[in-house]
């Protein structure tokens, strides 16, 4: 989970459900699927759009919410998290898409979140800038890699 | 510029470009640290393609040869990046001296504990 507080404790318990389940490997909570009234900034929603759609189509599963950290993991999930492949500044579709070459499954399910009270994301100034170039490139290498 | 000269560089700068690519699938090189190469590459490629761009720009800081003007850019582009790297530099050393300290102080608690 963020330490931010954003995260609806009450939906830890349907994320765990799915993965301890054993149908997936990774259980992601989607502020997109219905649950509670997230509103993202226009530009937000362009670049999180823009992303879910190539993550969707590359791995072919539903992706609403790609930089969400809401998740439950299980071992194998986990390992890779932990490794040196995993991408720390900005996790993001490109963890989706490796999660798909490492032969592992996921799926979304709705969460709630809070608005952000903070005033400085992660997102601001130049960044979204970078941000965009090191999406893309980010991607196009892991679509490179292993195979 | 000579035909020569010119596909010398362009190959340079597109070796670079997709050297440096090569590096990041690999994970020898973060993202983060790619973004100058590459655009020092696409510069390198464009610049020495685009002979007109080439011209206005030496034209306007008023360089006289284009060649030069080109690989004037290519050492421009190199400090950025030598920057980029000291200021990184500088960060680094600042956590591993912070990492070193908390793992003595973590060390002696942990022999003063037992």
């Amino acid at each position: 989970m963020d330490a931010d507080g954003q995260h609806d404790p009450e939906y830890i318990i349907p994320l765990l459900n799915k993965v301890r389940s054993g149908s997936v490997d990774v259980a992601i909570g989607s502020r997109f699927l219905g649950e509670g009234d997230y509103r993202p900034t226009t530009l937000k929603k362009i670049g999180m759009t823009f992303f879910s759609m190539i993550a969707s189509a590359i791995t072919g599963r539903k992706i609403t919410d790609p930089t969400s950290g809401f998740q439950a993991l299980n071992e194998k999930a986990i390992k890779f998290y932990a490794s040196d492949a995993y991408p720390t500044d900005f996790p993001d579709a490109d963890v989706l898409i490796m999660l798909h070459r490492r032969g592992m499954s996921f799926v979304e399910v709705p969460v709630r979140m809070n608005q952000s009270t903070k005033k400085k994301t992660m997102h601001s100034g130049i960044v979204p800038l970078y941000y965009l170039f090191k999406m893309v490139l980010s991607i196009f290498v892991t679509l490179l890699r292993r195979d | 510029m000579t035909l020569k000269l010119k596909i010398i560089a362009v190959l340079i700068g597109a070796f670079l470009f997709v050297y440096i690519i090569e590096l990041v699938r690999r994970r020898k090189l973060r993202e983060e640290y790619s973004w100058l190469w590459l655009i020092t590459g696409s510069t390198i490629v464009i610049l020495s393609l685009w002979y007109d761009l080439l011209v206005a720009i030496s034209n306007f800081i008023g360089g006289i040869l284009p060649s030069s003007v080109l690989f004037f850019f290519g050492m421009i582009f190199l400090l950025l990046i030598l920057l980029q790297m000291s200021v990184k530099i500088s960060r680094l050393t600042d956590q591993v001296k912070n990492l070193a300290q908390e793992l003595s102080i973590f060390r002696s608690e942990k022999e003063r504990g037992e």
